[in-house]
């Protein structure tokens, strides 16, 4: 009798258990489908204890004439007991092709020194500068551990480490989410430390010293006359240390606000200190004679050794109907660089049953840094910092793209996105001589294929 | 200046919402919010992939939240 009895205790309380284990779960819903602060895994919701969630993705991205890349995901989550996950990812990110090099076009054939400082590259007349031996395989790998740290209140916790054949980055990142208002609003506060390398092969060059750099009527010719420089020893003599570093100091406020039934806001303030070497060692500036406008001299671009960048983030997403999504993002950023932007991101999720359809819009605006300039003039004072890097000049972009994908069905969850992205870099006022025909900062036009497949085991 | 107008912003958005206690669902009315296409979290993996991007093509990263990795690509 006693041992039924024991039995039957033993039975309900597995019951009540399961039951509060059931309740954990669904308690823990909402309040990680409004964090989504850290790389969260999708579906939450869904994945039990015990289990398993595995995102994988391939990205291929193409630029006309300019850089392609190859970048798969891999990210597998497992779930614990009491809302406990463990996380970790595995990016690896391939790029091949050509990259402006900061130079300005010439009506000439112009021989410029390779980024690795041995060895040259010939553009001919009216083509921007491109170093077309680009090339980077960057693999990144990070994990994180997110776990109740009171009720109402939960922590995650990451590290990550990103290496490339000249660049190393390690950092740790913190994220604590707590929830009140019957969670119905919840505080962000996330703290992320990074220290960065970079080790440049051919080291880190002296900033503003020229470098091996010829002109001429023929490939040949401008190849000859570069060689008559004897540019390694230049080269040589411009370089400086072996490497660089720099450290970045992360930090968010984030407040998410559920409205009502369909709709949730969140507001982010961000803040980005960088401290250290943030120059690109790469990137070259023209000094071009003031009336005919022709290059005579590259030197090695210089920028400030600190930047802080403050942005405020405001997202909106809101179900609309039976099965569709919008949602809305504006970010306002602005740094001690002088420069500011505005980013506009739109996309409509259009559910059809298992399948969706996923439009999505996004406009991005800069306003140059202070020590930007597509070009200095020969004669005039050096500036301390300057920067001919098109991706610091007064800037629009746009990004149009759809993705389709279905959510359930015989090869479980995919999607599929193609994108379509185009800058428009300003042109640099003031062109002197036979600059003023030629285009310095010409459109870059990309396209994008994305293909996700999440499974659990 | 602009620091100030920012935290301004800020301050003003945590006001109204902590103002707006009156916001929000009863724990049984989250069946909508609850689906994982409402997350703000949903598509970590997506998310990371345009972020990279646009860190390495435009001089603004960041907002939305962090994690990843730096690079050397700016």
């Amino acid at each position: 009798m006693q041992l039924k009895q024991r039995r039957i205790g033993a039975r309900l309380r597995r019951a009540s258990e399961r039951v509060l284990e059931q309740r954990r779960s669904l308690d823990v819903d909402p309040a990680l489908a409004i964090a989504g602060v850290m790389a969260a895994p999708a579906a939450m919701a869904a994945a039990q204890p015990g289990e398993w969630e595995l995102n994988s993705a391939i990205l291929f991205y193409s630029e006309a004439d300019r850089v392609s890349a190859i970048e798969p995901v891999f990210q597998a989550s497992r779930y614990f007991n009491n809302d406990r996950i463990f996380s970790a990812k595995l990016v690896v990110d391939a790029l091949t092709g050509a990259s402006a090099n900061g130079a300005v076009p010439s009506q000439d054939f112009q021989t410029f020194t390779r980024p690795s400082g041995r060895g040259s590259f010939t553009v001919a007349p009216g083509e921007v500068p491109l170093d077309d031996t680009f090339r980077d395989t960057r693999l990144a790998l990070s994990s994180s551990w997110a776990q109740p740290l009171a009720q109402n209140l939960r922590g995650s916790f990451g590290l990550n480490i990103s290496k490339e054949y000249d660049y190393l980055s390690l950092g740790a990142s913190s994220v604590l989410d707590w929830d009140f208002n019957k969670k119905n609003t919840t505080l962000t506060l996330g703290l992320g430390y990074a220290q960065d390398q970079v080790s440049p092969e051919g080291d880190i060059p002296t900033a503003l010293a020229p470098q091996s750099y010829a002109r001429g009527n023929s490939a040949d010719e401008a190849e000859s006359n570069y060689a008559l420089q004897d540019g390694s020893d230049d080269a040589e003599r411009a370089m400086r240390d072996s490497s660089e570093s720099k450290s970045v100091i992360d930090l968010l406020l984030g407040v998410t606000q559920v409205i009502d039934r369909r709709s949730l806001l969140q507001v982010n303030y961000s803040l980005s200190l960088s401290d250290g070497y943030l120059t690109d060692p790469f990137k070259v500036v023209s000094v071009v004679d003031g009336s005919s406008g022709t290059p005579l001299s590259q030197i090695y671009e210089n920028r400030p050794d600190s930047r802080a960048k403050h942005s405020v983030f405001v997202r909106g997403k809101r179900a609309i109907g039976d099965d569709d999504v919008l949602d809305l993002s504006y970010r306002y950023l602005f740094d001690d660089w002088g420069m500011t932007s505005h980013t506009v991101d739109m996309r409509y999720r259009w559910g059809l049953g298992e399948w969706f359809l996923q439009p999505h819009l996004r406009y991005y605006m800069q306003s140059a840094t202070d020590f930007y300039q597509g070009f200095l003039i020969d004669g005039q004072p050096l500036p301390a910092e300057v920067s001919a890097d098109y991706r610091l000049a007064d800037m629009q972009a746009l990004t149009a793209g759809i993705e389709v994908g279905r959510t359930a069905g015989p090869w479980g969850n995919w999607r599929v996105a193609l994108e379509y992205y185009r800058q428009t870099p300003d042109e640099p006022g003031g062109k002197p001589g036979a600059l003023a025909g030629l285009e310095l900062t010409p459109a870059v036009d990309a396209v994008m294929v994305r293909f996700n497949y999440d499974f659990k085991l | 200046m602009k620091t100030l107008a920012a935290c301004s912003v800020v301050l003003v958005v945590l006001g109204a919402l902590s103002g707006c206690a009156s916001l929000g669902v009863q724990p049984w009315q989250r069946d909508i919010l609850a689906r994982d296409e409402m997350s703000l979290g949903h598509d970590p993996v997506s998310a990371g992939l345009d972020d990279h991007i646009y860190f390495s093509k435009e001089a603004s990263s960041g907002g939305r939240g962090f994690g990843g990795g730096g690079c050397g690509c700016n």
